[in-house]
């Protein structure tokens, strides 16, 4: 893992990616949703997939993760091949996934949601400090320990959400859509929170988000995804100064 | 199916057997109260009900052993359905297992002449040990299925044990089952109790050990992972829970607490049989979860008793009014059947989470008056 947490993480910068996808080919059934994907996401970094709607930004996601198989490919994580690799397992190497739709526990609390990050270690003391460490991040869940998961807004699932996937100890968090539906001010806090993160543990991020503007302005990578496969992986800056592939893809 | 389809709405819907934070002020006692709180309760309860037994005939005392063989069961199909979501048809299979572990293992301890502690505590281990086992196996075919495909599986389960029963009827003694050898009460009791109060004792026992245990289950880790597999199965699966090994895990310990009721059962009617386990009895156990209020450990006592006083009170009834004799042959029999049917469909209208959720609903409707009434 790499100290230097500046945004000028680049590919030809760094010696080995955290997470090195290629030719992934994956999809539901007969329909093939994504066509050979290559990707990488260096340690310590945030990289922003963006594209149009059914471009396969969450299709590829679930199956970084793992809950949906891969057809081919590879999916190399710290030097590892995790293709066909279980969840569970995933999760105990760092790959951690927060799916949109914020998945809050209807019925269990705040803090039972927290917990549920981390049950699979085990060791109740640190997982208590880490769910502790978790209220530190997002104060505004800390007030609400004891409501349950149904009781939250919109804004606290999300921050509960991604909040449950940090007691998990990622390496590599995959986050889905966090900004969706959720007020500007929100959306900010959240992305502060994960950029102080990233500074003070070398978190990567692997970003799906509808909102390319923002996605763009908090990642050192963007990479378009259009119709299942990779159009462009560049640095944000230069994505956002492309107009032409702006005008294609991005639609602005 | 009705029964199959409301409770599997319930399971299914997030129905919370116990009410929201909305309409219940205050905490929930069950998720609030420490371990040591619960232990304090359960011993409170236990030794209430031992005393209780002092007052009864050897009658009643009877009829409390059955309720207490119930309540294991309904407590463990409770914890399945309002738990993991996962609805059993069969539970009257896995007390069957139960029943008839305990009975071969007590005769084959009697036959070898041991006795004692012994001959007590050995039959409902094994008894425990093969439900949860026969628990483990089903809930592993099952995991898979839900909602009517997994109430199919265990229905053809207690369909299959006359079968068993019958195909295997050199050691298990075909339609009419087994005679059980039983320890009978410590000497030193005998000029004290009737055997009857003593078997009362050692059911409801095993009864607090049942509700003991499950409620630790709570909000135990294991508690958190079935809630969560339940609730929102890609929550959990992205916390790295594998959905599989929990349901399994799950139907293992129902099963297992289903198991022992149908021990306590074997040792207080000192009889195994197949009749005493066939779908009706499933499906009363499954209306008495239901009725006392799906998920909750309290509900599962509450459906225990109705399952054996409703019975005793239609009797009642019918002995006093003037009928004719084959008339009151009849009604015995079936009535208890309509009026327990009866009953679901008024439970679910006027209170859909059971007695014990309408129970909760006015504690908090009369804790908010007071507390309204102290603070003007």
């Amino acid at each position: 893992m790499t100290d230097t947490l500046t945004a000028t993480a680049r590919h030809d910068a760094q010696p080995a990616a955290l997470l090195e996808v290629s030719g992934l080919v994956a999809g539901y059934g007969q329909g093939e949703v994504l066509h050979a994907v290559d990707l990488s996401v260096p340690a310590g970094s945030v990289v922003a997939v963006v594209g149009a709607n059914g471009a396969g930004k969450s299709t590829l996601l679930r199956v970084l993760s793992g809950l949906l198989p891969a057809a081919a490919g590879t999916v190399r994580f710290d030097g590892d091949d995790l293709a066909s690799a279980a969840v569970e397992d995933r999760i105990r190497r760092g790959i951690v996934h927060v799916p949109e739709g914020r998945h809050a526990v209807a019925e269990l609390t705040v803090d039972e949601n927290l917990r549920l990050g981390g049950l699979w270690r085990g060791d109740r003391r640190e997982l208590r400090a880490d769910v502790d460490a978790a209220y530190d991040l997002f104060p505004a869940l800390a007030a609400r320990r004891t409501s349950h998961g149904h009781a939250l807004s919109g804004g606290e699932r999300q921050m509960l959400a991604i909040a449950r996937a940090l007691v998990a100890h990622p390496r590599l968090l995959l986050l889905d859509e966090p900004s969706l539906g959720l007020a500007p001010r929100i959306v900010a806090e959240i992305l502060g929170t994960l950029a102080h993160l990233r500074a003070e543990r070398g978190l990567a991020i692997l970003l799906v988000e509808q909102n390319v503007r923002s996605a763009l302005s908090v990642a050192d990578t963007g990479v378009v995804l259009n119709l299942g496969s990779v159009v462009a992986a560049r640095p944000s800056a230069a994505l956002l100064d492309d107009e032409q592939l702006r005008h294609a893809y991005l639609g602005f | 199916m009705t029964t199959t389809t409301t409770a599997a709405r319930a399971a299914d819907a997030g129905d919370a057997p116990m009410p929201s934070p909305a309409d219940a002020p205050g905490p929930r006692p069950r998720f609030t109260a420490t371990a040591r709180g619960r232990y304090a309760v359960a011993a409170a309860g236990l030794v209430l009900a031992i005393g209780a037994t002092f007052l009864l005939d050897p009658y009643r005392n009877y009829l409390l052993s059955l309720a207490a063989a119930y309540v294991c069961a309904t407590a463990g199909l409770t914890i399945l359905i309002g738990r993991t979501g996962q609805l059993s048809l069969g539970h009257a299979a896995f007390m069957a297992t139960g029943a008839y572990g305990f009975a071969l293992t007590s005769n084959a301890l009697a036959e070898a002449g041991i006795e004692g502690p012994v001959l007590l505590l050995v039959p409902f281990l094994v008894a425990v040990i093969a439900a949860t086992a026969f628990g483990t196996l089903v809930g592993a075919a099952g995991a898979r299925l839900h909602g009517p495909y997994l109430a199919g599986l265990t229905l053809a389960i207690v369909l299959a044990l006359p079968a068993v029963t019958s195909t295997f009827s050199g050691l298990l003694g075909g339609d009419q089952g087994l005679y059980v050898r039983t320890e009978r009460r410590p000497e030193v009791l005998s000029a004290v109790i009737a055997n009857e109060q003593w078997q009362a004792w050692v059911a409801l026992v095993a009864a607090a050990i049942v509700l003991v245990l499950l409620a630790q289950l709570g909000r135990s880790p294991s508690g958190i992972r079935m809630q969560a597999v339940r609730d929102d199965t890609a929550a959990a699966r992205l916390s790295g829970i594998d959905p599989f090994r929990v349901k399994v895990q799950a139907f293992a310990i129902s099963a297992g607490a289903a198991g022992l009721g149908g021990a306590v059962l074997a040792y207080v009617t000192q009889a195994a049989s197949p009749g005493a386990y066939g779908l009706s009895f499933s499906l009363f156990l499954l209306v008495a979860v239901v009725v006392g209020g799906t998920g909750t450990l309290p509900g599962a006592v509450w459906g225990a008793l109705l399952l054996v006083l409703l019975p005793e009170a239609i009797a009642a009834v019918t002995d006093a009014l003037p009928l004719p004799d084959d008339a009151v042959s009849r009604l015995d029999g079936n009535l208890a059947v309509l009026i327990f049917g009866a009953l679901l469909v008024v439970i679910m209208i006027a209170a859909p989470r059971g007695i014990q959720g309408a129970l909760v609903a006015l504690r908090g409707r009369i804790r908010s008056r007071t507390t309204r009434t102290t603070s003007t």
